[in-house]
């Protein structure tokens, strides 16, 4: 190197950045972010506490401080739906299992936090008719956080997968980007610590420092933007946290019942009520859960809330929807997994 | 989102001081995305005291950048952002900027930034207002609320790593003057 390092970082620093300028209506998304903030804070924390449950246990729906509604007549709610369902391990069930929905659901989160599996998530938010410029025309805002495959083993607290960075569509942006890879992010679990990596493509270099951090795959993966998390989330893979968290479960109904045999699924349908408070509104969170009817484990789980400002006429009059889909497969899949050699501090 | 009269005078600095900012933001956070995410979340650290600050917007601004970038901003989504440009886009930039630079060149540059962005964040920071702001040790380390010592440590590490980084140009160098040398010599 002729010149000194000094000089070569300043000229690389000044060409990485030629020619960059911010977008126009960075100032206006400013504000609008910081007037959603404080009403998203509930509803980002309620999908993030869902999805971090059930991706690290493979169950949903976990809202501390949160009211919830008692489940229907009928329903085997409450603590003894739970006990009276004891956890079974993929398709070999000793007992023949409960009959009522809540129940029956109830065993599938158990039976399913009990066997290692592979999921894939896609974890976003939309803002429906975003307006990009003060003239531009309103359209869907749709923010990308994860598009993560991996296998996870309740048991061992483990597990590792690649998560696909997508671009923003609707924004700013080239619209032919829009929802492309932009990042590759592998990343590995192993207790409660996480590691990840990145490349703008989907090779990683070998030998290329991973960064660690502290907290479950749904931080490792900063669902919701990062925002909203709830350090009382039930996160956990105990199967005791487990079976707390869904006894708090909300109104739970059969939905339907499809195909035949091993393809045969039970489709449920849960939602929550929660309260408004000063910054936000009133709102509810639902989903939907399909069952393996023959193994009941768990093949799906769909949820999202839509949080609208408590006082729109003085704040942000606009909705955020934010959206989890989870999809399980492969259960009893092997995982194997070990820390990287070559760890970033940071 | 009404902001032409509450932050007007946010706007206008934004127009005046965006292009500046945001390359600053996108070298601390390791790329454009991040680096205009990064900026957003200044932004709306500066909304939330805008009261108390509107005098001096671009001061608040740009230490809020830091302060996020070394501080908080591992909290948030894409710490790892996009590394660094395409070969085609550095060449492109080198292109824009008049300079006259060869493949090797190109690729050394391309792996110091990339290697930046993998720096830890306080180093990253350092250097970023060392060699990229200009500002001495000392006002580095005013803007940043640490030491001299902290500016220099992280200033001599953060360099040390990048020396690793680029380490094959180094010794490429030494090979191409060895050969001029033995060239010269017979």
């Amino acid at each position: 190197m002729t010149r000194a390092i000094e000089e070569e970082l300043a000229t690389a620093m000044r060409n990485r950045v030629a020619g960059l300028s911010p977008a126009p209506d960075i100032v206006a998304r400013a504000v609008r972010a910081h007037r959603r903030s404080a009403r998203i804070r509930l509803g980002a924390s309620v999908t993030a506490a869902a999805g971090i449950t059930a991706m690290a246990v493979g169950v949903v729906i976990s809202l501390p401080g949160t009211s919830i509604q008692p489940s229907s007549p009928g329903s085997a709610a409450g603590p003894d739906a739970a006990s009276s369902s004891r956890p079974t391990s993929g398709a070999a069930h000793a007992s023949p299992l409960p009959t009522s929905p809540r129940a029956r659901l109830l065993a599938a989160m158990t039976s399913s936090a009990q066997v290692s599996y592979r999921m894939h998530v896609v974890n976003l938010s939309v803002d429906p008719g975003h307006r990009v410029t003060r003239t531009s025309p309103p359209r869907d805002l749709i923010q990308p956080y994860a598009d993560y495959t991996g296998v996870y083993d309740p048991k061992t607290r483990s597990g590792y997968g690649l998560n696909i960075e997508r671009y923003d569509t609707g924004g700013l942006g080239d619209p032919r980007l829009f929802g492309k890879p932009g990042n590759y992010e592998q990343v590995r679990i192993i207790g409660n610590t996480y590691y990840t990596r990145y490349s703008v493509t989907n090779s990683f270099r070998a030998g290329s420092t991973w960064t660690s951090g502290s907290g479950s795959l749904a931080i490792a993966l900063d669902l919701n933007g990062g925002q909203g998390w709830a350090p009382t989330s039930g996160g956990s893979a105990d199967p005791a946290v487990l079976l707390a968290t869904v006894r708090r479960l909300g109104q739970v109904r059969l939905a339907g019942h499809s195909g035949s045999g091993a393809q045969a699924l039970d489709t449920y349908k849960f939602r929550y009520h929660l309260a408004g408070n000063s910054s936000v509104q009133a709102h509810q969170l639902t989903g939907t859960i399909v069952v393996h009817h023959q193994s009941n484990l768990i093949a799906s789980i769909t949820m999202q809330t839509t949080v609208t400002g408590a006082h729109p006429k003085i704040g942000d009059s606009g909705q955020t929807t934010f959206r989890t889909v989870l999809t399980f497969s492969d259960y009893g899949v092997a995982v194997s997994v070990r820390p990287p050699t070559a760890i970033s501090n940071s | 989102v009404r902001t032409e009269d509450t932050y007007a005078g946010l706007d206008a600095l934004i127009t005046r001081r965006g292009e500046a900012l945001l390359a600053t933001a996108t070298l601390l956070a390791g790329g454009r995305p991040a680096g205009e995410d990064l900026l957003q979340a200044a932004l709306e650290r500066v909304i939330r005291h805008w009261r108390r600050i509107s005098d001096e917007p671009e001061l608040y601004l740009r230490r809020t950048i830091y302060h996020l970038a070394v501080d908080q901003w591992r909290a948030r989504r894409r710490r790892g952002e996009v590394l660094g440009k395409t070969e085609a886009e550095m060449d492109t930039a080198s292109v824009r900027a008049g300079l006259p630079d060869s493949t090797e060149a190109v690729h050394l540059r391309l792996a110091l930034v990339q290697g930046l962005a993998q720096l830890p964040p306080r180093q990253r920071a350092v250097l970023v207002l060392r060699y990229w702001e200009q500002l001495s040790e000392s006002e580095a380390a005013d803007l940043l609320g640490c030491s001299l010592g902290t500016v220099k440590s992280s200033t001599s590490r953060g360099l040390a790593r990048l020396r690793e980084v680029t380490a094959p140009w180094a010794a490429q160098d030494d090979e191409a003057r060895m050969s001029l040398s033995k060239g010269t010599r017979s």
